[in-house]
């Protein structure tokens, strides 16, 4: 690289190289089953992605709804598409 | 701002944070354990045909497998990528279908890959900093902190990097054409797949991938025979009631180094069937319908998907960053 950084363990391995555009973590926020959630505070980056994940330790919600969502300015808002069929659901928030 | 380091490239894209917590290398794992998920229901009455009574293989369901994530203490779940067992416009596909919290030690993912074969993906996950406790004795490397005084970053425990990213959904239907003739159904995934661009550009084989599966679906065929004659001195006319089912979940592939592949593997398979037999014309018709699967079988749903529609991130990263 002509600009940048690396950063290296103790036996020369690289570890950490700047040209890797990784994406940060601005949060993980979790809507329960069934309701509608809000999240405030949500950091403002240039770019952000959302990965959604369901959760639950009951199988048999595995045909379940995943919460929709919005994220504007610094709000997430999670919607449920069913009162009795929407699984937990993880947003983990990503920036850069 | 106040305090703290940003780190950001040319094109003003953030690398690090120190006021953000990003996700570093926990392990590696294997599988403990594979199953695959098949249902069968006979609902009774005497059976003339008596056949088929099985799983068709038109309706292979893939494999589950099951992986221990020892992360004491956490209340975030882990972020699991996967390592394929194979890249290209064939391999196998793959994805996360279920995570959760197993005791206070651990977390279990489920994983699910198209084919019955018992060879699974390798899990790579990674966690935020506040979530794990274990320790390292490199006493090199970087280290940044947000104003809590939380370790945000440390380059020793290996930041996840990522090289690549999309948002990736399944097609419409995991079918195309015809779902069965005569008792044979035909419910294997038949789909195109969808094909996004990752920008990863590296060796397929080394690529790892994170995108959680969200849509499910499921598609049944149904068959209906009877017939009348004088089968024996006490029956005139039999009939018998098949579904077949398949319960599908996205699941995703690396498909060329920088593309990847949306579509779907068979979660479950069913097959019910109820059979009658009659001495005259009367009695036979409650046998043509679906209500005899709510009375007394097991069937996520039918004809249709859900979630279908919404397309999940897709992270892209490299297995070699952590071997």
């Amino acid at each position: 690289m002509a600009h940048g950084f690396k950063s290296y363990d103790s036996s020369g391995s690289i570890t950490y190289d700047s040209t890797s555009v990784t994406w940060n973590l601005i949060g993980v926020y979790t809507a329960p089953a069934n309701s509608n959630a809000t999240f405030t505070g949500v950091t403002s980056m240039n770019e952000r992605i959302v990965v959604r994940q369901m959760v639950s330790d009951d199988n048999n919600t595995d045909k379940a709804y995943v919460h929709t969502y919005t994220l504007v300015g610094t709000t997430l808002t999670a919607t449920r598409p069913s009162s009795t069929q929407t699984q937990a659901t993880t947003f983990q928030v990503f920036g850069r | 701002m106040t305090y703290g380091l940003t780190i950001t490239n040319d094109s003003n894209q953030v690398l690090i944070d120190s006021d953000l917590f990003g996700y570093h290398f926990i392990g590696k794992y294997s599988a403990t354990s594979n199953t695959t998920h098949t249902y069968l229901s006979d609902l009774g009455g005497t059976d003339y045909w008596d056949s088929p009574n099985t799983i068709d293989t038109n309706q292979t369901p893939g494999r589950v497998f099951e992986y221990n994530i020892d992360l004491p203490g956490s209340t975030k779940p882990p972020v699991c990528f996967i390592k394929p067992t194979g890249t290209g416009t064939s391999a196998r596909y793959a994805s996360v279908i279920r995570v959760w919290k197993y005791d206070t030690n651990n977390w279990r993912a489920w994983v699910l890959q198209s084919s019955d074969s018992t060879t699974g993906p390798t899990v790579y996950a990674f966690s935020t900093m506040d979530q794990t406790n274990s320790t390292v004795t490199d006493t090199y490397g970087l280290q940044t902190f947000n104003s809590s005084g939380e370790v945000t970053f440390d380059s020793r425990r290996k930041p996840l990097r990522v090289i690549g990213a999309a948002n990736a959904e399944p097609t419409a239907s995991p079918n195309s054409g015809s779902l069965g003739s005569g008792t044979v159904p035909y419910l294997n995934v038949n789909a195109t797949p969808n094909t996004y661009t990752t920008g990863a550009n590296t060796t397929a084989s080394d690529q790892i991938y994170y995108c959680p599966s969200l849509a499910s679906a499921c598609y049944e065929y149904e068959h209906f025979r009877e017939e009348s004659g004088w089968e024996n001195w006490s029956y005139y006319r039999w009939s018998r009631y098949d579904i077949w089912w398949c319960f599908y979940r996205s699941a995703f592939r690396i498909a060329t180094n920088n593309t990847f592949e949306a579509s779907w593997a068979i979660y479950m398979a069913g097959h019910i069937w109820i059979a009658q037999q009659a001495g005259s014309f009367l009695g036979l018709g409650y046998l043509n319908g679906i209500p005899v699967v709510g009375a007394a079988a097991y069937y996520p749903y039918s004809d249709s998907a859900r979630n279908q529609g919404e397309a999940n991130s897709v992270l892209i990263s490299k297995a070699s960053y952590y071997d």
